[in-house]
């Protein structure tokens, strides 16, 4: 990110823990990284047992599949950012309740990569850890030293709740973004839905629909504006690609997964494909109509989300994470709640259940943890669906596993939705990553920033933009990933 | 040197006699501690970095596994024909002269206030209340740049920060996106580094000030010089030293301007309006990874910075020393 750590938006960061990880492809071709050369001479080079599957040397039954010694300490370190660490010392208490003789450590850090290089390079390096936050650990270096241990055997070991694998129990395409050259080498826990985010109060007290199409949205903006209030607010100085994923995301509705592919492959006419302009074009036709609020370009993410939640806009796009990181901010009877991205007309190819979804916060298992089988088997903990329940109940956010949802989502409107929203999706979930790979958030935070500001013409944002993927296509410097 | 007795016979030259002093151990010692090691230290923590810099610019180098390409001088041509980092560059020289001349003025005005500028009659004396103003008006320099820049930031905030905010007490109904605009945005973020370095600059001028014999500064009074004159005639010549080594200062500062920037308009602003090199080299390294073409534009800023060094330091040296 061009932006220092606390300038970073929640979107920023799910970018760059994907980035971290896609990155390899240019640094695993067998080179050492180079938090290599902080390792000196220390630890053996031995290459042969790196990237394995943890082995754990005790006896392999149903209940303990990963044949963990059942007297050997699990040491788990945990990220405490946004999502606290009791979530997982409760998943601790749990392991415990299983293995009463392996002692469960969890300890959380804010600082990821100083605490952990020192044990990777002293060859003690934690069973578990959790690779989040502005000082994660280069995944890309980690996997090409073979400091990972693959996490496939975890996907097919039988679920805690007894209801087959825990493979069955996943949400669709939640184990991508942790999976290179078709090994799993990381576990994003954490599932966030991309949606246009309002209150579901003021819709009730105005009598607006929750919008389906982009001329619902538009509809509403006109109501918000005969009473002075903007339809979105938009924090210009490092998130207007807020507005980014929006346009994306309603193109790809609007003409199917396809469309995504021609972005990521960072195609020469990837901009002029017609959704895409559409996509652009009933964004300029809200800018044109003043229906964004004043002065965004002026301000950060935080302000411009704390304008929406006191009322001076009615929607935002963001991920779901919007709950949570407004918490503070927003008055108690907001009923926050999420709407699938909008279609851009009646017939969009995806429908309109269909939505943009993606899995965060990566786990990893170190390939020579001492008790790498014990940090699988605290995996398989955290993913039984008691454990993530408690994570969705402390904080408002889902977790990469079916059904753990209830009813009434713990009081949370938002998380209601969420799952409502992923219910409804079933497998047309969508995703697109050319943002994420080639690192782009930089390029598009000003694009977007002159763009919604009224600067740019839809014409010259996509024509600005197809130059942005142009240049990264012609640098012979960048390697490009494959789409499938 | 001469008291130092040594073996060489008398005969011997004078010229030669240092030369030829015998290299006893405890000179040996002398000079690998007092001349070895600081040199050392320099050669390792602040020359090898430079050549290393130099050398990575040349390269194709993106801060990973794979061994850097050399490349020659292509991270050049790439620089000088990016529309963003040509921007970058103007906007930071247009800093450097604008920021060192603004703040030098304000500081030295203020600076002469609060020595010379009281009554004009009798002891010299600053205006009333002196005292005070140069304790709160360097209250502002102890403040870390990166809160100034958050400080202003909610200062300039379109809707309910404190700028607007008091323009709308004063009537006129504004909500103008201070960092948001691209003509108001370069000139909000000086605005903010002016107001946090003025004190501090104050207090070197005053220092120099006070150091000027009071027989001279009485002197031009009797001759019926008045403050204005004073000031600009006879004390601004007599701390010329110090206006320059502050002008360098300054102007290093400008050339740099990374942390007000990145604070206060993060992705450079709007149209790149704000966009100063330190923060676009930051960007290119750190978040794109291409460190062959961030440390190429490093040298650029490197030479730039000393060019200007250079030009001050002669520039005013010249004027009065011939």
């Amino acid at each position: 990110m061009g932006t220092s750590p606390e300038d970073m938006t929640p979107l920023d960061r799910l970018g760059a823990s994907r980035r971290n990880f896609l990155a390899l492809a240019s640094a695993g071709t067998g080179a050492v990284a180079l938090s290599a050369c902080a390792a000196g001479g220390g630890g053996d080079d031995d290459e042969s047992d790196a990237g394995g599957a943890p082995e754990g040397g005790g006896e392999v039954s149903d209940d303990n599949p990963f044949g963990m010694a059942e007297d050997e300490p699990v040491d788990v370190v945990i990220f405490n950012g946004g999502y606290g660490d009791q979530y997982a010392k409760d998943s601790g208490e749990k392991y415990q309740e299983l293995h009463p003789d392996s002692e469960a450590k969890v300890s959380s850090t804010v600082n990821i990569q100083s605490d952990l290089q020192p044990r990777f390079i002293g060859g003690n390096p934690p069973d578990l850890f959790d690779n989040s936050g502005a000082q994660s650990m280069n995944a890309s270096a980690l996997i090409s030293e073979g400091s990972l241990a693959e996490l496939d055997s975890l996907i097919d070991a039988p679920s805690l709740d007894g209801d087959g694998t825990i493979g069955d129990t996943l949400l669709p395409g939640v184990l991508s973004p942790g999976t290179y050259s078709g090994k799993l080498f990381a576990l994003n826990y954490m599932y966030t839905v991309f949606a246009l985010w309002y209150s579901a109060k003021q819709f009730e007290d105005k009598g607006w629909e929750t919008p389906k199409t982009w001329d619902d949205v538009m509809t509403i903006g006109e109501a918000a504006k005969g009473e002075d209030l903007a339809l979105f607010a938009w924090g210009g100085q490092n998130a207007a690609d807020y507005y980014h994923e929006l346009a994306i995301s309603m193109a790809i509705k609007e003409a199917g997964p396809d469309l995504a592919k021609k972005l990521d492959s960072l195609d020469d006419d990837a901009y002029s494909q017609d959704a895409v302009v559409a996509a652009f074009t009933a964004i300029e036709d809200a800018v044109s109509a003043g229906y964004f609020l004043s002065g965004g370009a002026g301000i950060k993410h935080t302000e411009a989300q704390t304008e929406w939640v006191t009322g001076k806009a009615v929607m935002y796009p963001s991920g779901s994470w919007i709950e949570n990181e407004q918490r503070d901010t927003t008055p108690d009877d907001y009923e926050m709640t999420g709407a699938a991205t909008p279609m851009l007309s009646e017939s969009a190819a995806m429908g309109e259940a269909a939505m943009h979804g993606a899995a965060g916060e990566p786990f990893m298992v170190p390939a020579k943890a001492a008790n790498g089988a014990g940090g699988l088997e605290f995996l398989r903990v955290m993913l039984s669906k008691e454990m993530c329940q408690n994570f969705s109940e402390l904080t408002s956010s889902m977790t990469i596993v079916q059904d753990t949802i209830p009813e009434d989502a713990f009081g949370s409107t938002a998380l209601a939705s969420v799952n409502a929203m992923t219910e409804a999706a079933g497998d047309d979930v969508f995703n697109f990553n050319f943002t994420d790979w080639y690192g782009l958030g930089d390029d598009f935070k000003p694009l977007w920033a002159e763009f919604l500001n009224g600067d740019l013409t839809a014409e010259q944002a996509l024509e600005k933009s197809q130059e942005v993927i142009d240049k990264v296509r012609e640098d012979d410097g960048i390697e490009k990933f494959d789409v499938e | 040197m001469a008291a130092v007795p040594t073996a060489a016979p008398p005969a011997a030259t004078p010229s030669a006699r240092g030369m030829r002093r015998r290299l006893t151990p405890s000179r040996v010692l002398f000079f690998a501690l007092f001349l070895g090691l600081p040199l050392v230290v320099y050669v390792v923590f602040v020359v090898s970095p430079f050549l290393q810099a130099f050398y990575y610019s040349m390269t194709d180098w993106r801060g990973l596994a794979r061994a850097p390409q050399w490349i020659g001088l292509d991270n050049y041509v790439t620089l000088a024909n990016d529309p963003i980092f040509r921007k970058a560059l103007s906007n930071n020289l247009i800093l450097m002269i604008l920021l060192p001349t603004i703040t030098i003025t304000l500081s030295f005005a203020l600076a002469v206030l609060v020595t010379v500028g009281g009554n004009s009659r009798g002891k010299i004396s600053g205006i009333p209340g002196a005292a005070v103003f140069r304790i709160v008006s360097f209250f502002p320099y102890v403040i870390p740049a990166v809160v100034v820049g958050i400080l202003f930031g909610f200062i300039y905030s379109p809707n309910g920060g404190l700028l607007n905010g008091g323009l709308n007490v004063l009537g006129l109904d504004v909500s103008i996106a201070w960092l948001g605009d691209r003509r108001l945005a370069m000139p909000a973020v000086m605005a903010a580094v002016i107001w946090s370095l003025v004190g501090f600059y104050m207090v070197l001028f005053v220092a120099a000030i006070k150091s000027i014999p009071s027989e001279i500064v009485e002197a031009a009074r009797i001759d019926g010089a008045g403050r204005l004159r004073l000031a600009v005639r006879v004390i601004l010549p007599m701390v010329r030293e110090n206006v320059s080594t502050a002008a360098v200062y300054m102007g290093i500062m400008a050339l740099d301007m990374f942390v007000y920037i990145n604070v206060m308009t993060p992705s450079g602003g709007i149209g790149k309006s704000t966009e100063v090199v330190s923060r676009y080299l930051y960007e290119t390294a750190f978040s794109e990874s291409r460190f062959g073409l961030a440390s190429a534009m490093g040298v650029v800023m490197a030479l730039v910075t000393m060019l200007m060094a250079v030009i001050v330091l002669f520039g005013t040296r010249q004027k009065g020393d011939e």
